[in-house]
């Protein structure tokens, strides 16, 4: 095909291809190609120019910080002296730690305004941004992103008013290192809204109720999309008084936020989290995503919760909530549903479970901590997803009754949804599941069955917690049979918990 | 042709809902007739596809030029006249699945080659003058900068190497162990 294709041609149909197609071909291509292509001919240049600029990434970690450094100067330079291309710019990743190597600042923070300034020359060259993302170093940086870059850097007081999508990850792995209390994330958070009006997303991270209070100090109409995640502080209820501020939201991910730890009077504590849930669903009835954990969800809230018209995701810590609750939850059908530390549920629940996946709208099916599930509870499930199942994530982590029973069930009962659909199985946490096999006297392992019927399974979570020949034999037939699994072996892995150094 | 096939293309799906059933044939003023054939065939392979959603074209995570099916990799092992001439008429009868085939097709050609390569490949004739290609590739110098310090001094350390082995007449073989290793 290749020399088919590598042939000139005579007349030239490429150089009259209308620019929609030219577009779409350059929508394809690395930004190096796009570069190659801007120079082949005007018709060209037009076309690939708006590719290559509407989302100039210069994120690499093989790159040295010479590369990175010339990359981010040059850029700038072109932003700033061709303020036709700076208008092309759609969505910009900036992280602090590459802008300080690439301009020989201090990435300790003490070169905070440096870093600053040459951000905010780069967005005041970007007028026409949609997405903003920041990776700043310390937490202290967002008081200078969000006050300074408005009020020394000639952002007007209008601020940024294209940018729909803002997100700030702060020292994605380093945070643990900042001591606390000696900044103020909440610090002049009341920009954002006075800066950034249009805003559709913003994800956040270790909010506090002070912050929250300023980021809806105006109203956010526009916002559909909230992440305050990692934010164990946060009182719901703050949250919930504020909701009419942004009442658009549709996507809502509270991970690790209001957390039962903090609060001396745990009885207390329910009856804030329920009365929130309820005043926040009251205003945000449009809500198709719903994250909360690991906090216990109150059973009287689940009601409301499945009456949310268009919700189609849940992820919520399920301690509290038993078999009833389960049945209300999967009375409708849903696109994925977390239940985290469900230790209350039964095998009864997965009757439930079961038929809502055997609907076939259920792609994520996750049950964690579900000590009292059995194999019975599975072969039930294994039931209604054979039936027309389609879930391609299924996790049972840390169920810890079940047996190589259960995982004979999803391979006896999972028919076309084994073999077509499954792509993860998170077994992890399960002891007697990964030890199931007879050590090779005959009859393979049940794993190895379900290796070999799931022909799209790229990732397999177990546990091996024995060194006996019998584990091992065992996890080498996995290991086997997934490697046979439809040529695909390359992109399954095993996980495996492996304490005595098996293979 | 099946109505079922035709509707794949939206100007012909649009035109029976305006004219009706009838016998009457359709005039494509824009597409010859090999051409066309070629576009039946690939029709008629994806009668039972879903149909492309207005927003596929708005999201730019869907696009990838490297999942293309063997059915369709064998369908578009054409020339580059008739890929083009394909490209077209999938445009004027907007059929997205076949022109997003060969907007693929083209992408994959064009992929790491040089702007000279490609005005060679596609016979296009460099309209800049050289100050204006000066100016384009200063701007983008952002995008063809060097790739790392560390890759060109591998790089630097490789071809050393390899004129140390050609000195010594023997040591080719591991210049290339050693080369594909590092």
């Amino acid at each position: 095909m290749d020399d088919l294709h590598n042939r000139p041609f005579k007349r030239s149909l490429a150089a009259s291809l209308p620019p929609e197609i030219l577009v779409r071909i350059c929508s394809q291509l690395p930004p190096i190609t796009c570069h190659s292509l801007a120079l082949v001919s005007r018709s060209w240049n037009f076309a690939a120019t708006p590719t290559l600029y509407k989302s100039p990434t210069i994120i690499s970690e093989t790159w040295g910080a010479a590369v990175k450094a010339a990359k981010w100067t040059s850029l700038r330079q072109t932003l700033i002296s061709n303020p036709e291309l700076g208008r092309m710019v759609a969505r910009l990743d900036i992280r602090e730690r590459e802008i300080c190597e690439a301009f020989g600042l201090s990435s300790d923070g003490s070169s905070h305004e440096e870093f600053v300034a040459v951000a905010s020359s780069i967005l005041n060259a970007t007028p026409r941004l949609v997405e903003l993302n920041f990776d700043i170093i310390y937490r202290v940086s967002l008081r200078f992103i969000c006050w300074r870059s408005a009020v020394l850097l000639s952002i007007p007081e209008t601020g940024l008013p294209r940018i729909s999508r803002f997100s700030v990850t702060i020292a994605s792995r380093r945070v643990a290192t900042v001591p606390t209390g000696s900044y103020h994330i909440c610090e002049h958070w009341e920009r954002v809204p006075l800066l950034l009006p249009s805003l559709e997303s913003l994800a956040t991270a270790r909010c506090d109720n002070d912050c929250v209070r300023s980021m809806f100090s105006r109203p956010l109409p526009k916002l559909t999309n909230l992440e305050i995640v990692d934010s164990a502080s946060l009182r719901l209820n703050v949250l919930a008084d504020l909701a009419h501020m942004a009442p658009n939201v549709t996507r809502l991910n509270l991970l690790g936020a209001a957390y039962a730890g903090r609060w001396a009077d745990q009885k207390e504590y329910f009856t804030m989290l329920e009365e929130a849930i309820i005043k926040m669903f009251d205003v945000w009835k449009g809500l198709k995503l719903f994250y909360l954990t690991p906090s216990a969800f109150p059973p009287a809230c689940v009601e409301a919760l499945t009456s949310l018209q268009h919700i189609h995701t849940i992820a919520i810590g399920a301690e509290s909530l038993g078999d009833p609750e389960i049945r209300l939850l999967c009375s409708r059908p849903l696109k994925a549903l977390y239940l985290h530390r469900a230790s209350r549920i039964t095998d009864e629940s997965l009757k439930w479970v079961s038929d809502m996946v055997s609907l076939g709208d259920t792609e994520v099916l996750w049950i964690g901590g579900a000590h009292q599930l059995s194999d019975v509870g599975i072969e039930s499930l294994a039931q209604g997803l054979g039936k027309g199942g389609r879930v391609r994530i299924l996790c049972l982590e840390s169920c810890l009754s079940l047996t190589g029973r259960s995982v004979r069930a999803l391979v006896t009962h999972g028919g076309s949804w084994l073999s077509n659909h499954l792509e993860l199985l998170d077994l992890s946490g399960c002891p007697e599941i990964a030890e199931s096999g007879d050590g090779g006297t005959g009859k393979t392992s049940p794993l190895a069955d379900l290796c070999s019927a799931a022909r799209n399974l790229r990732r397999l979570e177990i546990m091996v917690v024995s060194d006996s020949e019998v584990a091992a034999h065992d996890f080498g037939e996995i290991r086997a049979a997934l490697a046979n699994n439809g040529g695909s072996a390359s992109f399954v892995t095993v996980e495996a918990v492996n304490h005595m150094g098996l293979p | 042709v099946d109505k079922e096939v035709a509707d794949r293309s939206v100007l012909l799906k649009n035109m029976l809902e305006d004219v009706g059933e009838s016998d009457k044939p359709i005039p494509l003023p824009n597409v010859t007739g090999k051409v066309l054939k070629k576009v039946i065939t690939y029709c008629e392979h994806h009668r039972n596809d879903p149909l492309p959603q207005p927003d596929d074209d708005l999201d730019d995570t869907k696009r990838r030029s490297d999942d293309i099916d063997d059915w369709d990799a064998d369908f578009i092992k054409v020339d580059n006249d008739q890929l083009f001439e394909l490209i077209l008429a999938a445009n004027y009868m907007d059929i997205k699945p076949l022109l997003d085939l060969g907007c693929k097709t083209v992408a994959n050609m064009i992929k790491g080659k040089t702007p000279e390569q490609i005005r060679e490949m596609f016979n296009i004739e460099n309209d800049f003058t050289p100050e204006e290609e000066e100016q384009i590739r200063k701007e983008n110098e952002y995008v063809s900068l060097p790739l790392d310090d560390s890759m060109m001094l591998g790089g630097i350390a490789c071809l050393l190497y390899y004129s140390l082995c050609i000195a010594n007449q023997s040591g080719c073989q591991h210049y290339h162990r050693w080369a594909s290793e590092s």
